[in-house]
Formats: structure tokens, sequence, C-alpha cells
């Protein structure tokens, strides 16, 4: 079905592991630390974890744009963005 | 007329300033008031598409949510996030078969894709459906909001009246083009109004940011953990709430659209990219809004209205009429990009059809915008009625184009695709959405929406495995991977 190159399945793989962490049962974990430490350094335990993991899924997907090869393919007849 | 109108008539001005600068470049063809003849760049193109992606939720809906049900709301984040990478792994996908078979929408596509009008046809019919109420939904909110600014001068339905007006003239006046780049000015003004209007307001009360969620803490300690002070954000629910809102909206017109609308790949790319930065930004500073609302505003009537009252409460007038302006913005920049997809969506598919094969391009432009007026007068007649609560209406709507994500994906992805299964995960799939809505409570507390894709789903698959593939499928799906996963030459270092 799907051909992905190894820069791929390494995006896709981070990509659920951030997803993986923003839900349950790993964010019912969290939750249950939140619940004994429910600030740390003055902000919410638990919108820090999912801050994290949402800025890991945005900067992977940064870092995919920027190195993945078959993701800098041009139409042809695309003309250069300045 | 009080300082707060004349900011929004001169908001207002500005925004009809650009349509009508954009109409005199109108080419009057339904190709470039579709999709702007795939022509719009990076900055256009990301405002556009994360400003009609945030609603009018933005401004009033996600803050109150935070006061009511605790800081749980930001584990629906995820539908901040996920946005942007989807425009980019699915729509690249669209984006080059529009550009090498002229698609103008998903309806064409998919009647092309699953050769059979009749998956056109329902594709058309439920996002049509769907797509009203919450147009509907963005007129209730600028209703109220025009009421709000005005101080009562404006009633909520001379409000809704006004934006329908601004709608259709901004539609009419510049098609795509028009709307994409009043879109780029508004969602400029969403992020400006929202980020630093909840900036001053905490640091005008607390000594930091941290200092705000702390004093919170002291009185509220139940809204930092899950499932909140009343026990509503459950597993169940916000797992329902990011699959069905984030998978649901990429399915509405108003969003497939832009897959064609990049000048290029690298627009495309790079579009996706700012917008998941930008949506997610935008709700920075929302958790502490919601949470020190509670000290600052305790027991508000309607929670939604939080942010805009503080900013009435704690900023200069000008200032929190012009961030207020913002929350039309949102509602705006929404709005009209439904009117606009949707009446795109009867010319093409629709009348050139069914109606009038033989229909030049000028004929369909005109039609769209005739579609456009009537169905903007639909949704005013709904908003008027006003049906339900904004989270209900927006609830059903992204559950009911929910249904349709097996068989669009499907089609792009899936060898076997065809379209029985195309028809029936559809059909069934509306069915149980429904039938979860209406008829009877929806199981383990998941929403109705996530019922109903999940059926789908499962239909769409085990019908896959019997029914003859598409040969069309075959093909499109094979142009795309060999466009996109072989090394031709012109792939970039």
């Amino acid at each position: 079905m799907l051909n992905l190159t190894k820069g791929e399945k390494i995006f896709f793989t981070v990509i659920i592991i951030s997803l993986l962490m923003v839900n349950p049962p790993i964010l019912g974990f969290i939750n249950t630390f939140a619940q004994s430490t429910p600030l740390m350094w003055g902000y919410p335990t638990l919108w820090l974890w999912l801050e994290f993991w949402y800025v890991v899924a945005i900067v992977t997907f940064l870092v995919g744009v920027l190195k993945l090869k078959n993701w800098q393919k041009t139409y042809p007849d695309d003309e250069e963005v300045k | 007329m009080n300082t707060g109108l004349w900011i929004l008539v001169a908001y207002t001005l500005v925004l009809l300033g650009i349509a009508y600068y954009v109409s005199l470049r109108d080419k009057k063809s339904i190709r470039d008031f579709a999709t702007a003849d795939s022509s719009l760049g990076i900055f256009v193109l990301t405002l556009t598409f994360s400003a009609t992606y945030h609603s009018s939720y933005a401004f009033l809906g996600a803050s109150g949510f935070v006061y009511n049900h605790g800081i749980g709301w930001w584990a629906n984040g995820i539908w901040t996030v996920f946005p942007g990478i989807l425009f980019w792994i699915i729509g690249r996908r669209f984006w080059l078969l529009g550009k090498r078979h002229g698609y103008l929408s998903i309806a064409q596509f998919m009647s092309d894709v699953y050769e059979s009008d009749l998956v056109g046809l329902l594709v058309t019919i439920i996002t049509l459906l769907f797509s009203l109420p919450y147009v509907a939904m963005q007129a209730i909110g600028s209703g109220y909001i025009f009421e709000t600014i005005s101080d009562g001068a404006l009633s909520y339905e001379l409000g809704t009246l006004i934006f329908f007006a601004i709608m259709i003239i901004l539609v009419w006046m510049g098609g795509m083009k028009g709307v994409a780049i009043t879109d780029a000015a508004q969602g400029v003004f969403m992020w400006i109004g929202l980020v630093i209007g909840s900036f001053i307001v905490l640091k005008g009360n607390f000594p930091s940011i941290a200092g705000a969620y702390e004093a919170a803490f002291a009185q509220i300690p139940e809204h930092f953990s899950l499932p909140g002070p009343k026990g509503l954000i459950t597993s169940a629910d916000w797992i329902s709430r990011w699959t069905v809102i984030t998978i649901g909206m990429m399915m509405f017109p108003h969003i497939t659209l832009r897959f064609f609308s990049g000048k290029n790949l690298k627009v495309l790319k790079w579009s996706s990219v700012f917008s998941s930065i930008y949506l997610t930004s935008i709700y920075v500073f929302t958790p502490a809004i919601g949470l020190a609302g509670n000290i600052l505003m305790p027991n508000l009537k309607t929670p939604d209205t939080i942010f805009p009252e503080l900013l009435l409460k704690y900023t200069p007038l000008v200032f929190a009429a012009l961030v207020i302006s913002g929350a039309l913005a949102a509602s705006m920049s929404t709005g009209d990009s439904q009117l606009h997809a949707v009446g795109t969506m009867l010319s093409t598919d629709v009348y050139k059809k069914y109606i009038n094969q033989s229909a030049s391009e000028k004929k369909q432009y005109k039609v769209a915008k005739g579609a456009i007026l009537v169905l903007g007068i639909a949704s005013v007649i709904i908003a008027l009625i006003k049906p339900g609560l904004l989270g209900d209406i927006l609830a059903l709507s992204n559950g009911g184009v929910a249904a349709l994500a097996p068989a669009v994906l499907g089609s792009i992805y899936y060898k076997k695709a065809n379209k029985q299964a195309a028809i029936a995960s559809i059909l069934i799939g509306e069915a149980v959405m429904l039938l979860t809505t209406f008829v009877v409570k929806s199981p383990w507390g998941l929403m109705p929406g996530l019922w109903g894709m999940i059926i789908a789903f499962l239909i769409y698959m085990t019908l896959c495995q019997f029914g003859q593939p598409s040969t069309r499928a075959v093909e499109l799906i094979t142009e795309i991977n060999e466009f996109f996963y072989q090394q031709p030459e012109n792939v970039s270092k």
C-alpha cells in the first residue's frame, strides 16, 4: 500500500509516539502524577506535558519538511517561490 | 454610536476595501473563483487555512471551556497540531491530482475515482447539509458579538443580518482570492487579538503567567487535573473530540478546496508547517485566561463570554473593541469560506454535472454566486431560529462529515477501493451518526460522530475485500505513488 522511505518511517513513528503520549492510558498516568504535583515551575503539570508533546510533533514536522528528500519534490511546471 | 461600534464599522470597511481591490483582478471564471487558479502563496494559504479552521470558538468557546472544566481542555490541543500535518500528508496528494486532472472539488474527484456519480452526489449532499449549520453557527456568534460590542444598540437579529450581508459581499467580490486575502488579514488580527489581548489581561492582574496559574490553583485546584470539576473530560470525551474535529474538519469543502489552491508543492508544504504553529500558538495563554477568569470574574452565567468580558473590564475600550473585532474576524473568515465552498460545489458538482453540462466557465461562475446568495439566506434563517447550543451544532456538523473520511482517504491510499464500499460506508456511517445523535444514547460515552466514523471505516474495509476495485482508483493511486516515491530527475537536493 505505502512505500515509505526510512526518513518518513522515522517521522511517522515520532508523530505516533507523540499522539500516544497525549492519549489514554499514558495521559491517565500523567494525570495521576498531576494530582499529586499539580504545578511545576508555576505552570500546570498536565499543560506542560501536553504542550511538550505538541511541540515535539511540530518540531518533527519541521525537521521532516527540511530533511525528507521525497518531500522536496517539485511539480515540473512549478514556479520558484520567493 | 459608541466607540466599539465605530471600530467595528472601520474594521468592516477595511475588509470590504481589501475585497474590492481583489475584485478588480477577478477573471470571472469558475476556476479562478473556486481555487484562485491555484495561485495562493505561503503567507495567504497559511492564514486562510488557519483562520478558516479556527472559528468563533477560538474567542468565545475555548476560554469558556477552561473556565468551566479546567486544564484538561488542552488534551484536545491535538486538533490544533495535526490539521497542519494532515494538510500536507493528505493535501499534497489532492494537490497533485488537481494539478494533473483539473479537479475543482472533492466531490468531482470522488465521482471520478470511484467511477460513480452517486458517490460524488452523496459527498455533495452530505457536505452541503452539514456545512449550513456550521455557517449558521458563525452567524449566531457574530450576532452575539454585534450585540455585545454595540452595548445592545444592535440587536442579535440585526447583527446576524449584517454578518450575512458582509459575507455575501466578500465572497461575491473576490471569490477564493478575495476570501483568502481577507482571511489572511483576519488571521493576523485574530492572532494578535487573542495572544496579545490575553497577555495584557494576565500581566495587568498577576505578577507573571505562572503567578496567574498559582493564584488560580489556590482557589480552584480541581481545575488542574482530569476529568475536571464537573467530570466532563473523560477519556471517551477527549478521544471523540480530537478525532471527530480533526478528521471531520478535513472533510469540509472549505478546507478541501484549499488543497487545490496552493501555487505549488513548496507552498503547500510550508503553509502546512506554519498552520500547525499558528493554530497551536494562538491558544498559548487561553488556559491561563480561563483559569484566572475564575478569580477575576467568578460565577459567570455565560462562561463563553469570559474573554471579551475580561477585555472590556481590564483593557482600554478601544483595545478591547479591536480585539473583539478579532472574534468577528474568526466568525467571518470561517463563514465566508464555507459559503464560498458550498456555492462553488453546487455550481461544479450539481449545476454543471446534472443541469447544464455545456455550461461555460463564466456561466458556472454566475451560478456559484447565485448559490452563495441562496445558501447564505438559508444559513441566516437557521441562525435566527437558533437551533441549539454552539457546541452541539459543531459536534453535529463535524460528525456528519467525518463519516466521509474512510471513503475519501481510501480513494487516495487504498488500491482495493471500490464504489460499493464507498457508498455503503457513507450511507451507513451517516445513519449510525444520526441514530446515536437523535435516537439512542451514544455507547461508551463516545461522540456520535466517532461512532459514525468507526462503523464507516469497518464497512469500507470489509467491502473493499470483496468488490471489484475501481480501475480509476488504482490508476490515480499509482500515479500519486510514482510521483512521490520514485526518484525522478526533478527531486531537489
